[in-house]
């Protein structure tokens, strides 16, 4: 008889995951599929991107669970890869365009999206439209530091540059950021 | 920056109105730097210039707002997400079959000399898991053989964690467990278990966690 999984913890599921079986480490993955992909989608602005990058985080994920310590924490782990993954996928499109564009605000993925647009007469929309319009590198170092509450030197490690550049980088988020969302208080 | 400790508290003689408050200043003595480190810090340890500044505060206020916001932003995106595409999901899952985890080949008997039998640690996990989880109100957490299994005839110890409904006689449940583990070993393996050990390590309500959090 198949114990029914879908109520296990997750560290009930990311042991049993790590020790091989399969159907938990599914129920573990179907649970936080939905995050995983708005994780990745806001980092790569891209579906198609972010889809990727959650497949091949997923199979990191099967891999590396044995050397996981802490199998409650395994949500903020495997997050933590997702955006390993999207940045893996975010720089080798940079090196394939071969242009510096890393201060140019993307205008891909969410923000053509009708439905986001017309959101943009709340808060919540002003917001997104906000992120949208921030450069990529302060928007990807903002949303691994918010929505993966990454440490500064994972997120420096992640994206490959120096922690007084995150530092830096995330400082003018927030300026930005918090001088846009003033109407909004 | 004036790290100056006889400097003067900043005015406050100046009661700013609410709305003044309220106002991010971006030119303040405290720079946004030293603000995120100090919000990322968890305000702590305490820093008594931020904490009595207006505008710093207030531009605190406005920091964790936006971090709120950001957090439901994603949640919404999250809860928005479209249900898993099949082929999607069985593709992951077949790449995860490929690299199933094997661990060590525990030698079974061979009625033929000229040929060799194994059963591999990985099903032996599986068998275990199967006959923990087929009692009522246990799941199995984890399992594990300590011995030298290679050895044919070597004597083994078993581990099992489990977690058990709320509610369920924890004594009864553990000593089920172990019935049925050792059951199920005995006739599928030929492990010659001398103790097994099964631990509550967890408490578990009826698929109250279950789903997305």
């Amino acid at each position: 008889m198949a114990v029914d999984l879908a109520g296990a913890a997750d560290g009930t599921l990311a042991s049993r995951a790590a020790e091989g079986d399969e159907r938990a480490f599914e129920v573990l993955l179907r649970r936080h599929l939905g995050l995983m992909t708005a994780y990745a989608t806001r980092l790569t602005s891209s579906r198609a991107d972010a889809s990727d990058a959650v497949q091949e985080a997923s199979l990191v994920i099967w891999r590396e669970l044995p050397q996981l310590q802490a199998p409650d924490a395994v949500r903020g782990w495997m997050m933590r890869i997702v955006s390993r993954k999207a940045y893996d996928l975010i720089r080798s499109r940079r090196l394939a365009d071969d242009v510096d564009e890393l201060e140019v605000p993307s205008t891909s993925g969410a923000v053509d999206d009708p439905e986001r647009v017309a959101a943009s007469t709340d808060a919540m929309g002003a917001l997104r439209s906000a992120l949208d319009r921030l450069p990529a590198k302060q928007r990807e170092v903002w949303t691994l530091r918010e929505v993966g509450g990454e440490s500064y030197a994972d997120i420096a490690e992640t994206t490959g540059t120096s922690v007084t550049a995150v530092r830096g980088l995330l400082a003018r988020a927030r300026e930005t950021l918090t001088r846009e969302m003033e109407a909004w208080r | 920056m004036s790290d100056d400790p006889t400097a003067p508290d900043h005015p406050t003689a100046a009661e700013p109105s609410a709305a003044d408050e309220l106002e991010v200043v971006d030119d303040g003595p405290i720079s946004m730097e030293r603000l995120s480190d100090y919000l990322d810090a968890g305000r702590e340890p305490y820093d008594p210039e931020i904490e009595a500044d207006p505008s710093a505060l207030a531009q605190l206020a406005a920091l964790t707002r936006l971090r709120a916001m950001t957090a439901s932003i994603v949640a919404a995106d999250a809860a928005a997400e479209p249900a898993p595409d099949p082929s999607w999901i069985a593709g992951v899952m077949s790449r995860v079959r490929l690299e199933s985890r094997a661990g060590r080949e525990i030698p079974l008997a061979s009625s033929d000399p000229r040929s060799t039998l194994h059963i591999t640690e990985g099903a032996v996990r599986a068998l275990i898991r199967e006959a923990g989880d087929s009692v009522p109100g246990a799941v199995v957490i984890s399992c594990g053989i300590v011995g030298d299994v290679a050895e044919p005839g070597a004597v083994v110890r078993v581990e099992v964690a489990i977690s058990a409904l709320f509610g369920t006689a924890v004594q009864e449940l553990a000593d089920e467990v172990r019935r049925a583990v050792l059951d199920d070993l005995g006739r599928q393996t030929e492990l010659v278990v001398e103790a097994l050990d099964v631990t509550v390590r967890d408490v578990h309500q009826l698929d109250t966690d279950g789903g997305p959090r």
